[in-house]
Parts: structure tokens; C-alpha cells; sequence
């Protein structure tokens, strides 16, 4: 181990990329096959950990040499996990017990069968043998989840075979601050935290200010009860944030970052931990980087279950040690902010796009999606629907498309009645509605908002004067107190929802007093 | 709560949303009407319902709904009775069974269960 | 009694102290340190946040604004079966509310309160992340995927026949 060169990176980049092009080929020449095994959180809870324990176990029992056991990120299709998928033939084998290792091992590595009773279903009940075939990924394009599934994320090599680093030594030996900035604002980049605010121009901002300190942070906090995009970005992809944040960090003048992340997530805190020792085992954290003289570190800083502290000023007041209340603004956090000094807070997703436009240009970023919304966007889809789990599709999908192409539809025979985005902070799209494109603009026409990507969808048994009073119970727990409006209004509103889904109805009482008095 | 739910309430609701959008300091107040906002603008019909009916079309709301076994589609299986957590339903087999709601504690168990979707919601 | 209070009390002392050596002396990271004490502990100690608020320098008042203002630390410590029911979106469209009822209603206490014999406490958690799992449940560490009230109403039954 130790530090790199530009030259070393480069060598274990083509090396890898060999020996890994069975991850994403079918047709690789290998004689090797591979086992991916998702490890999030999501299939973590159904035993994961123990699959991959008895895969390794009993190819070491039966002394099998060329098959390889990787933990993965999240591979999306939450609702048939735990998954297991054989590489170089994409084999996808759904919902796997710990007990079925045996099997597979036996009928698929040994006798070169797949195991039919593991394969993955389709909603309409076709068999599927591989991944890409299935409805629910046929309409996704995966940018930000690119890695997420392919590579080992705790293995720093596997992200540098997948052109990892790349583009922090293209922007350090290539481009200046302001070409960085630029290309950053003609891809159309907006931040995916759920405002969407033009990413080049938050940078072009810090960059302006003249300090002796600037500061980057990833906001990480995730605090949409139904969200989990974020997660899997940091349990999947880690190293996609770090050198994002570095490049962030070359463009504003800024030699410190911060991963701010919610103590709720611990195999995401543990990723993050594992990737920036070994990113700075390499020299590609800390002093000199690549030798081209530019310094950059990250360090981790936790959250303490507060929403609030999603809210970039209540952020920054909470790593600054205090209750996270949010400051008035402005001035902004890009003129004053950590400590006082230039500061720009990117949510993770916006940033897992970043090294993807520094290496495949600003130009073809922009051609995908709308004409204000470009790129991808992930979605947490959940609720009542089949496929639930996570999804990237181009920003202009429709909800339609969402729900019921990838999502597979509503389950049981029932209607939609309603989908929500934007947790606490957005609105429910109706029926009417299906067919509005997902992008900023359109949601906020019709009274919702992109948010940070949950996407939850409810069927004829939701009661939506509950579903109100569900967001509202949330957000009047998670009140910071500051403000009277917030702290006060929301209250009422909430005891108002309260008296609506009780029965007791003025309305009803009058008839009951009437028919007493009869 | 003790609270009676008015007819006024909606214009209340409705009023407090917008002030609260308007003079909140920061993003997360502003967007906190927003659910309420939007669930009025296309569902406004259910909060009339709840206000003016006590009616909760969707079956959802305990208070303003139970649980009831049709005895027409009930074939009286059984299946019903012995996954309700608390006991509250009762039936002799092949006979129609039916659901105490002075015991029902309203978690739908019997109604996800029940292979002849035998078991509706109804407005009390 | 009083003695064996100061025991505990010194002990509690030495080990915030053990904590604290892991970080700078400086205020703003008074959020990891109380994150490192809410998990050896279950909660923040009164030992603890006095050995905080002199190794940092931090009135306890401020400490106390802290601990209160952030859902993660509690004051109490929790029951030795923690049940914690997910109330985020995927999980309450599915169900849990249900879920979080029953449990109330069996153990006779709110949430964020524990059972007089310290044996069982209610929690209310946003997303634990395992939507494809909803409804959630936790006891501690264990994970009740899609959950019902049969299967949590077996769950305490197993817990309360325990000693």
C-alpha cells in the first residue's frame, strides 16, 4: 500500500479493469466467476451477511478455486432481496435464504445449471434469467448508482479499475478552478438534496469570496422518512463522494470536507470510514495530492436524529457543536458558513453525478433529461407498489412510467389513488396527474416537489386527511422551535387534522342533541 | 383530543398553511404546509367528508370506521378467528362469523387473511 | 448507598474521560462525544455530561440544550428489550401505525417511555432503511421484517415470560 503515483493509478486501473470486465460483460473471457452479494442495509436485515458467510465457507469445503465472493452495494430491486447475482452470466437469483447456498453452489458453479427455483419473477409472471431483462431496470439509466452492485466498496482498487479517480487527476493536472466551475454550471447540474439549486453557481459563489479557510460538506443526513437514496450511494459507491468532494474542494479553494451523516446509518458510516483511510493510504486525501500540490481532507461528522439538521444552516450549527436551529439567511452559507468562512453543502446524489460530467463531459450530461432539469435523478420508490426499491431514470419520466412500468404497479388488485413526493416538505400527485413528467418545474406546477427522491405511492385504503396528519405529526415533532410559525402553526394544524380523523363532528352533535330533545 | 371538528376548520387549515409558508425562517416551516396544501387542493372532498360526515371513504381512520365480516361472503373457515390477536371475533364453523367491536382493536389482520375478502370497512 | 453511587459515578467518570481522549478539546465536537456516550450507554449519563462540561469548558446548561434537541440522545436509559417501530413513510403506508398501537396498548406506556420494571421501552424511528422489508419493527438490534401484530404480540409474550 501507500502512496501512489499518477503512473501507479493508471497501471492498477488497466489491471483491474481486466480482471473485473466480468462484472459488466457477459461475454468476458474468464475463467473466473464471480458471486455479488448485496450488502446494504435493506438486505443486510434478511441475512446477508450470513450468505455470504456460507458461500465462502462452503467453496473453501469443497476447494473451489476460481470463484470469488463480493459484498455489493445496493443492486435496487429491494423487494426481492436478499439478491445474488452470478457474474459473467448476470444470473439473478431472488429473495435467497442462507440455506439455498448449498444449492446454488452446487447446481450453478459446480454443474453449470441455474437454479429455476431462485430466479427472479416478473409481475407478470414471466421467469427472468438475468437483471437487465427485467421491466423494473429496462427504463432506468444508472449515473449516480453506477457502481452500486458492480464493485466491492470497501476495495479502493475496484473503484479505480471503474475509472475511479480519474477525474480528480484530470481537474488537478488539466483544469483551472473557473473551467472546473464552468463545466460544472453548462451540464445543468442541480442539487438533488430537494431545492435544486444550480450546483456550478452555489460553487461559483465560494469560489468568489476571498478567504483563509473554505470548507466543502456533503450532506448526508437523509432525513425523508422513506428516502434512502443517499444510503445506498454511500453503502455502494463511497469513493464517488470523496473524489467529488475533492474536485469540489480544488474548485472553491477549499482544503477541508466533511461528511455529515446521520448516525442512523452505521454500515454507511463504516463504508465512509474504511474508504477515506484507504483514499488517504493512497495519497489521494491529505497532503499533496498526486503530487500536484493540492490538499484536501475529509472527516466524518455524525448526526443525532434531528430533520432539521438536513436544512443546510442547522447543519452547519450542529457540526459547529450546537442545537441544530437554522440560521436567517442570508448571508448564505457559500459567503459565510462553517465558522463563519465560504462554504458550499452538496447532497450526496449531486455529487455522486459529479465525476461522471468532469469524464464524460458537461455536453452529454446535458442531453439527458429536460430542458431545465438535466441528468438523472434516484428515486426511493416505496408503499404500495411491487417493485419497490430504488430506481435512476432520466429526469422527464413520467410518474406513469414510474409506477407502474418500473414500479410494476399497485399490488392486490388495488387503484392508485396517489403518489408523494418530497417527504414532509412536498405534495401528493393524483391520478390527473400521472403523466407529468418528473422534472422541477412540472412538480411544483401541480403543488409538489422533486425533494430529495422518495417517492411514495398509496393505493384506494390511504386516507389522505391521515396521510396530512402523518407529515404533519413528523413535522411538528421535528420543529426546531425557532420560529413561531413553525413551532406554533404547525401545531394547530396538526391538533385541527386530529379533530378531523375523530369522530366528533359538531355537525353530527347537533343532530344527536336534536332527536334527544324530540 | 376533545376538540369537535368544524366546517370552519377547513378555512382555518387552509389559512394557516399559507401564513406559515409565507413567515417561516426556513425552508423545512415553509414546505411543512405543503402535504396539507396538496392533499387539500385534490382530495379536498375527504376532508369535507371527515368534517361534515364523519366519513372516512377510504376505511382508514379507526374512529370512523369498523370492521365488519359480510355474512353473505363469509364461509365461516375460520382463518379469521384464529389470527385476530385480541379475540374478537367469534362463529361456529361453516356458519358466518362475526367481529366484536367492542374487542376489535382495528388492525386489519382478519381482512388480509380472509381468502374470501369476506371483510369490509364501514362508516359507522 | 452512598458509596456505592460515588463507585459508579467514578466509573461512569473514567470512561467519558477514555471517550474524550479520542477527540481535540474542542466544543464543536461535543455531537461525537455524546454520540460515542448515548452508545456505551444507552443514554447520556448526569456523570458523564459533568466530566463533558469540564474537559470542554460547556456550561450544563448548554450540554443539557444539546442532549434534549437531538432525538438520538435520551436522558433515560432505555428497557432492556428496546422495541423501536419504524414510522417512516413506506413502512406507515403499509401498516405500522397498527403496529406502534399495539404495542402501547400491551405495555401500558407512550413512546420514548419504559415499563416500570425497566424491561420494555417504545421507540418511534424514521427509516431504518429496509423499505422493501415494511412494516418494520426492531427489538434492539433484531429486525422483524414485514411485521404484523400477531407476529410483535408473540414477540413480547416471548420477552415478558423471560426473568
Amino acid at each position: 500500500m501507500g502512496r501512489k503515483s499518477i503512473q501507479e493509478m493508471e497501471e492498477i486501473r488497466s489491471q483491474k479493469r481486466q480482471e473485473l470486465e466480468l462484472r459488466v460483460n457477459t461475454k468476458a473471457d474468464t475463467r473466473e466467476k464471480h458471486i455479488l452479494v448485496c450488502h446494504g442495509t435493506g438486505c443486510t436485515s434478511s441475512k446477508s451477511p450470513k450468505i455470504i458467510e456460507n458461500f465462502r465457507k462452503i467453496l473453501e469445503e469443497k476447494k473451489i478455486e476460481n470463484v470469488r465472493v463480493i459484498q455489493t452495494g445496493c443492486f435496487g430491486l429491494c423487494a426481492k432481496g436478499p439478491i445474488v447475482i452470478i457474474r459473467p452470466e448476470d444470473t439473478f437469483y431472488a429473495q435467497v435464504k442462507p440455506e439455498d447456498c448449498e444449492e446454488i453452489i452446487q447446481t450453478h458453479i459446480v454443474e453449470g445449471k441455474t437454479v429455476e427455483r431462485l430466479l427472479c419473477k416478473d409481475i407478470d409472471g414471466t421467469i427472468v434469467n438475468r437483471l437487465d431483462e427485467l421491466n423494473f431496470y429496462k427504463k432506468q439509466k444508472r449515473i449516480a448508482l453506477k457502481n452500486c452492485g458492480v464493485i466491492d466498496p470497501e476495495n479502493i482498487d475496484e473503484y479505480i479499475a471503474f475509472d475511479g479517480y480519474k477525474a480528480l487527476y484530470q481537474v488537478l493536472t488539466t483544469m483551472s478552478q473557473d473551467e472546473v466551475i464552468e463545466e460544472i454550471s453548462k451540464s445543468g447540474l442541480r442539487g438533488r438534496g430537494g431545492a435544486g439549486f444550480p450546483t456550478g453557481k452555489k460553487w461559483s459563489f465560494a469560489k468568489q469570496n476571498e478567504a483563509d479557510q473554505k470548507y466543502v460538506i456533503c450532506n448526508a443526513d437523509e432525513g425523508d422518512p422513506g428516502a434512502f437514496m443517499d444510503r445506498s450511494i454511500l453503502e455502494g459507491d463511497p469513493h464517488s463522494v470523496l473524489e467529488a468532494m475533492a474536485i469540489a474542494g480544488y474548485s472553491i479553494g477549499a482544503t477541508q470536507g466533511y461528511i455529515y451523516v446521520r448516525a442512523e446509518y452505521p454500515i454507511a458510516v463504516q463504508r465512509l470510514k474504511v474508504a477515506i483511510d484507504q483514499a488517504r493510504d493512497y495519497g489521494l486525501l491529505g497532503k499533496d495530492i498526486l503530487g500536484t500540490g493540492f490538499d484536501f481532507d475529509i472527516d466524518i461528522r455524525l448526526g443525532a436524529g434531528a430533520f432539521v439538521c438536513g436544512e443546510e444552516t442547522a447543519l452547519l450549527e450542529s457540526i459547529e457543536g450546537r442545537r441544530g436551529q437554522p440560521r436567517v439567511k442570508p448571508p448564505y452559507p457559500a459567503n459565510k458558513g462553517l465558522f463563519g468562512k465560504p462554504t458550499i453543502i452538496n447532497n450526496v446524489e449531486t455529487l455522486a453525478n459529479v465525476t461522471r460530467i468532469i469524464l464524460n463531459g458537461a455536453e452529454w450530461y446535458a442531453s439527458i433529461g429536460t430542458e431545465k432539469s438535466k441528468g438523472t435523478k434516484v428515486f426511493a420508490l416505496g408503499g404500495n407498489v411491487n417493485n419497490v426499491g430504488l430506481v435512476e431514470v432520466p429526469m422527464g419520466t413520467t410518474l406513469r412510467e414510474i409506477v407502474f412500468d418500473i414500479g410494476g404497479g399497485i399490488p392486490n388488485g388495488r387503484k392508485f389513488k396517489a403518489a408523494q413526493t418530497g417527504g414532509p416538505s412536498g405534495g401528493c400527485i393524483p391520478a390527473e396527474h400521472l403523466d407529468t413528467p418528473i422534472d422541477y418545474e412540472s412538480l411544483t406546477e401541480i403543488g409538489s416537489m422533486m425533494g430529495s427522491g422518495g417517492l411514495i405511492v398509496m393505493d384506494e385504503t390511504k386516507c389522505m386527511v391521515d396521510i396530512a396528519r402523518f407529515y404533519l405529526d413528523f413535522t411538528v415533532s421535528e420543529s426546531c422551535g425557532k420560529c413561531t410559525p413553525c413551532r406554533i402553526g404547525t401545531k394547530r394544524m396538526l391538533e385541527i387534522l386530529e379533530r378531523m380523523c375523530e369522530r366528533k363532528s359538531r355537525a353530527r352533535r347537533f343532530k344527536q342533541i336534536r332527536k334527544i330533545s324530540q | 383530543m376533545n376538540g369537535k371538528a368544524e366546517p370552519d376548520d377547513l378555512n382555518k387549515l387552509e389559512r394557516l398553511a399559507n401564513n406559515i409558508k409565507k413567515s417561516a425562517i426556513c425552508g423545512l416551516g415553509q414546505t411543512a404546509p405543503n402535504p396539507v396544501l396538496s392533499t387539500l387542493k385534490y382530495f379536498r372532498e375527504e376532508y369535507v367528508e371527515h368534517v361534515s360526515y364523519n366519513k372516512c371513504r377510504a376505511g382508514y381512520c379507526r374512529a370512523l370506521c369498523n370492521l365488519v365480516i359480510n355474512p353473505e361472503k363469509c364461509r365461516g373457515c375460520g382463518i379469521c378467528k384464529r389470527n385476530c390477536p385480541v379475540g374478537a371475533i367469534s362463529g361456529e364453523v361453516k356458519m358466518p362469523h362475526e367481529i366484536n367491536q367492542k374487542i376489535c382493536i382495528k388492525c386489519g389482520t382478519c381482512a388480509d387473511k380472509c381468502p374470501f375478502h369476506a371483510i369490509e370497512k364501514q362508516t359507522i | 448507598m452512598e458509596e456505592k453511587m460515588n463507585c459508579m459515578d467514578k466509573k461512569v467518570r473514567e470512561e467519558t474521560k477514555e471517550i474524550l481522549k479520542k477527540y481535540p478539546p474542542e466544543k464543536d465536537r461535543l455531537i461525537g462525544i455524546l454520540n460515542d456516550v448515548q452508545e456505551k450507554y444507552g443514554y447520556i449519563p448526569k456523570q458523564a455530561q459533568l466530566t463533558i462540561s469540564e474537559h470542554l469548558n460547556i456550561p450544563m446548561a448548554e450540554i443539557y440544550g444539546v442532549i434534549t434537541f437531538y432525538s438520538r440522545f435520551t436522558l433515560q436509559p432505555k428497557g432492556k428489550y428496546n422495541i423501536s417501530i419504524c414510522l417512516g413513510t413506506a413502512c406507515f403506508v403499509k401498516g405500522s401505525q397498527s403496529l406502534l398501537d399495539r404495542a402501547k396498548e400491551r405495555l401500558g406506556i407512550e413512546s420514548g417511555e419504559v415499563t416500570p420494571d425497566g424491561k420494555f421501552s417504545i421507540d418511534e424511528v424514521r427509516c431504518v432503511g429496509a423499505c422493501g422489508l415494511a412494516p418494520v419493527f426492531m427489538v434492539n438490534e433484531e429486525v422483524y421484517g414485514k411485521a404484523t401484530v400477531k407476529q410483535l404480540d408473540e414477540v413480547i409474550d416471548k420477552y415478558q415470560k423471560e426473568n
